[in-house]
């Protein structure tokens, strides 16, 4: 086949043009260090960069999330360790309160202590982050979430602690509201706390509830009525039947569905208890209980058997709920360590998915150095070979002989 | 005397050989050019009594060594080969837009989504509002620059067009004076000047380079027409192309043919119909790619846009508002064809994206397809009507035409249409669904305490409504509850790459073809210089052996003259 002489000299140009485009490309990838130069180098691979870029962004997001979950846990858990601390100074001082033996002054001096240990607690419930926000009124972080007369503020809409997205699909609650820790008896407890009305004239002291745990009694009041010497007591049984017993001194009052009620002292007629299940609305609160038992403690009972007896029924029935309140409060404690163990569970993994991505990422786009040196070494010599073999084809035109 | 005339016929031959040889050797890297020999033939020979004596040599013709239909096929794969260069060209320039994946419209995406988890979880503090308003206009400025640089190329393929049109127009006019000079060199002995047949099949290489052409010989002329048949060259007339704004998008240039027989009537042509050579490249790029490439990002900034809009709408604000808009857009463009008579007008909006029960956004039904609206008018039974009518899909919508309302609406994919005036038979308006939203796209939200973070219920640390608002990078809210928005964003990087790699394929497939066809055609007509070389020889010593003829007839001759003496 004939050649002419200009293809055969565009023959060795193309291809000398071609090794050079080829070289020069090379030298970008090493420079810069990315295989990818341009979407067309190698589309998929670069969609699949796109697309792991993405999920190592998220990963990142997810993982300052968690950060500031951790912080906010860790912030309540702070304010409860010292809640918790206060919590048994006051158990201690009412274990005190119980000795029959101590003057009015020295149950005022009790007063005074646990007056100071209930701002303490009214403190905590309003502390406040780095930020000046108020970690325990859920959404409502601006309003503190008990005022000074121990009244929750936050409504009722905004009463949610602040959730947090901690991965793809884990969405948690990033601590508790107030409520929950000084408003809410201990998940679970299945008791009940005997009170007597503020207008009791006689001198009965309530004992322990007894109770068949195996049934579930409502919460009732017991009504003192009839006349001195035959007194009888009425209350609503579960069935809803109303019931009057007469009363005998000396016995418990049976008051059905399982329960029975020791009296000691003398009720009078019109005095009534109420028996109330732990978990029933409103029961516990710590702050009116603290309440409670300050004004009883500054209430002189000496010489005063019914004062005395209304003291003795209020501290009974107050430690109770404190009890119960304190141990709410480990309950959640425990709750926030498991979140806080969790998302440290969740940061080990993330550290992984990150590194994973990281190198996968590496991979689609880094440019191999050795490769590419290797390669454009080859392209170097192939240059050098069309180089000459123009040099060649030079030389093999008869004009110049 | 016979021998002189012999002698004198075979230098005049020889003479004829060298010169066509030289002429050859001078023309060595002349483009397009095909070598020439002098086609000889003996001079016939004379009767005599001896038999018959031989008259020596006579030149017939030049020709050129020309195979029409190697010239053919390399015309047709170099056509073939500008365009799929000028695709490659167009389309590593669109890529290079968005080719780093660490700059531009994805990793704002990232960094605006990240912002929102931060949100989410502490709406409270200033900084990560401020942060989100601050990522968000960074968003939006990458989309608008992203829109911007995709017009600069559209603008940019304008110009180009009407550059490639101007070149187109001045070979058809130096062909069409080919023609006329051709058919006058027709020589007394039938003859064409083989270099002008040489220069204007060099223009029609060049003329085809452009844009694809097709041409047949009648007589000495050659009529030129595009691929599609519609004349260009008519023997020595020419019916020019012209550069002109479309009917249906005055921004755009197409390329419109004159009609033959009128007084610079134009004729526009679909882009498809534009096919081969650096034009057909350019249409080819704008229709399949760039189009659909603006269209696609006007998708995304508008289904990012109303899908955010609905979400932050339904949440309450810092300062105890309720969340307003948090992105403003535009409005979808309806075009009026440059030849509509009537006095009708179409206005188009963006429906609002509702909410499911469950607060989350309802899937976007916009498709950044683009629609053409034509007005029929009654047909018998049948009702006047305006039709729709999806450019992509073809599926079709109509609303039958009340002459008694003053406004008339239709809600189609995502858009409502309001048309409001009297349309006259045969308007047409285009309906461009998304290809300018990523230029209107805005903020719509100024100051951090705007920012709609917390659910109905409000407070400081409500971080519900951002929660939902981060959601949206996952949800599968477009084209039928496929794609989410960076995914969206990813398809159309990812067609550009996967269209961009097959542009380049086929440029490097294209360029071998033509360079086997080049090899194949110049076989035919190139000249080689060491085979020039060797002919020079050989007619040398062809002409001095025919002096030598010229000087034994001489010799004779002086012999005879001195037979007297």
């Amino acid at each position: 086949m004939r050649f002419s002489s200009n293809q055969m000299f565009s023959q060795v140009s193309e291809s000398m043009l071609k090794q050079e485009a080829e070289f020069s490309r090379l030298v970008e990838q090493m420079s810069t260090g990315r295989r990818i130069l341009s979407a067309g180098d190698d589309p998929l691979a670069a969609s699949q960069s796109v697309n792991v870029a993405g999920a190592l962004s998220q990963a990142n997001a997810f993982k300052n999330n968690r950060a500031s979950a951790d912080q906010a846990l860790n912030a309540q858990e702070g304010a409860l360790a010292s809640a918790t601390t206060t919590m048994q100074s006051v158990l201690e001082r009412l274990v005190n309160a119980g000795n029959g033996t101590l003057s009015d002054t020295d149950r005022k001096s009790l007063a005074t202590d646990l007056k100071g240990m209930r701002d303490t607690l009214i403190g905590l419930a309003n502390s406040t982050d780095g930020n000046g926000r108020y970690i325990f009124s859920g959404y409502d972080s601006e309003t503190p979430a008990y005022d000074q007369n121990g009244s929750y503020l936050v409504t009722a809409d905004r009463n949610r602690a602040p959730t947090v997205q901690v991965s793809q699909s884990r969405v948690i609650a990033a601590g508790v509201v107030g409520s929950d820790v000084f408003s809410r008896a201990n998940p679970g407890s299945n008791s009940y706390v005997v009170g007597a009305a503020d207008t009791n004239a006689g001198t009965a002291r309530v004992g322990p509830l007894v109770n068949d745990t195996t049934v579930a009694a409502v919460s009732r009041t017991v009504t003192f009525g009839g006349f001195p010497g035959a007194l009888t007591y009425s209350f609503v049984n579960n069935a809803g039947a109303a019931i009057t017993r007469p009363y005998v001194e000396g016995e418990a009052l049976d008051l059905d569905d399982g329960m029975s009620l020791p009296l000691s002292g003398t009720p009078a007629a019109g005095d009534s208890f109420q028996v109330k299940h732990i978990q029933d609305d409103g029961v516990v609160d710590m702050f009116g209980s603290l309440d409670k038992l300050i004004a009883g403690l500054e209430t002189a009972t000496v010489d005063d058997p019914q004062a005395a007896a209304a003291w003795a029924n209020i501290k009974a029935e107050h430690t109770k709920v404190l009890q119960n309140g304190y141990d709410n409060i480990l309950t959640i404690r425990s709750n926030l360590g498991s979140k806080m163990q969790e998302i440290d569970a969740l940061n080990g993994v993330g550290t992984s998915d990150t590194l994973a991505y990281s190198k996968q990422l590496s991979g689609l786009e880094d440019v191999n150095i050795v490769t590419a040196m290797s390669e454009a070494t080859q392209r170097q010599t192939a240059l050098q070979a069309a180089g000459m073999a123009f040099k060649m084809i030079q030389g093999l035109n008869l004009f110049q002989q | 005397m016979n021998l002189f005339k012999v002698g004198i016929s075979g230098i005049s031959v020889a003479e004829a050989h060298i010169n066509t040889t030289a002429h050859n050797i001078s023309n060595l890297t002349t483009p397009g050019y095909s070598r020439q020999a002098v086609m000889v033939s003996s001079a016939g020979s004379q009767a005599t009594s001896a038999g018959y004596i031989g008259r020596g040599v006579k030149a017939d013709t030049v020709m050129r060594h020309y195979d029409q239909f190697l010239q053919q096929q390399l015309q047709t794969a170099q056509g073939k080969g500008a365009e799929v260069t000028t695709q490659a060209r167009q389309l590593q320039a669109l890529a290079s837009t968005v080719a780093d994946r660490t700059v531009g419209i994805y990793p704002a995406l990232n960094d605006f989504f990240t912002s929102l988890n931060a949100l989410a979880s502490t709406p409270s503090v200033p900084a990560v509002r401020q942060d989100v308003i601050g990522k968000s206009n960074t968003l939006v400025s990458q989309i608008n620059g992203t829109y911007a640089q995709l017009q600069t190329v559209r603008e940019d393929m304008n110009a180009k067009i009407r550059t490639s049109v101007e070149q187109v127009n001045s070979f058809l006019h130096r062909i069409a004076d080919l023609n006329q000079q051709i058919i006058n060199s027709r020589g007394p002995n039938g003859q064409v000047s083989n270099d002008l047949l040489d220069q204007r099949d060099q223009a029609l290489s060049e003329l085809n380079m452009i844009v694809g052409v097709q041409y047949s010989s009648q007589g000495d002329a050659v009529n030129v027409s595009l691929l599609g048949g519609q004349s260009l060259i008519a023997g020595t007339s020419v019916f020019e192309l012209q550069a002109v704004a479309s009917a249906a998008d005055p921004q755009r240039v197409s390329v419109a043919i004159t009609v033959p027989g009128s007084e610079n009537e134009a004729l526009e042509l679909k882009d498809s119909r534009v096919d081969s050579g650096e034009l057909g490249g350019l249409m080819r790029v704008r229709a399949d790619t760039l189009d659909e490439m603006q269209s696609r990002i006007g998708q995304m900034a508008v289904g990012l846009a109303l899908s955010f809009n609905a979400v932050h709408g339904a949440g309450k604000a810092a300062n105890g508002q309720a969340g307003g808009a948090f992105f403003a857009i535009g409005a979808p463009d309806v075009l009026n064809n440059l030849n509509n008579t009537g006095g009708a007008l179409i206005k188009a909006n963006y429906s609002a994206v509702g909410l499911n029960p469950d607060g989350s956004a309802a899937p976007v039904l916009v498709t950044g397809h683009d629609y053409e609206i034509s007005f029929l008018e009654a047909d018998g039974a049948v009702q006047a009507s305006y039709l729709v009518r999806n450019l992509t899909t073809g599926a079709t919508s109509s609303l039958n035409y009340e002459a008694a309302a003053t406004e008339q609406t239709l809600t189609i994919d995502g858009v409502d249409l309001r048309f409001t005036g009297v349309p006259a038979a045969g308007d047409k308006w285009t309906l461009m669904s998304t290809r300018n939203a990523a230029r209107d796209l805005s903020l719509a939200v100024g100051k951090p305490e705007e920012i709609a973070a917390a659910d109905g219920a409000g407070g400081a640390s409500n971080g519900e409504n951002a929660l939902k608002l981060a959601g949206l990078q996952n949800r599968r809210l477009f084209d039928g509850n496929t794609a989410s928005v960076t995914e969206i964003y990813a398809k159309t990087v990812n067609t550009l790459g996967v269209d961009a790699q097959a542009a380049l394929a086929a440029q490097n497939a294209q360029a071998k073809l033509v360079t086997q066809r080049t090899s194949a055609q110049q076989a035919i007509s190139g000249v080689n210089a060491n085979e020039e070389y060797t002919n020079l020889v050989q007619y040398q010593a062809a002409y001095q052996a025919s002096a030598k003829v010229i000087d034994t007839a001489t010799t004779l001759f002086d012999t005879l003259l001195g037979l007297k003496s």
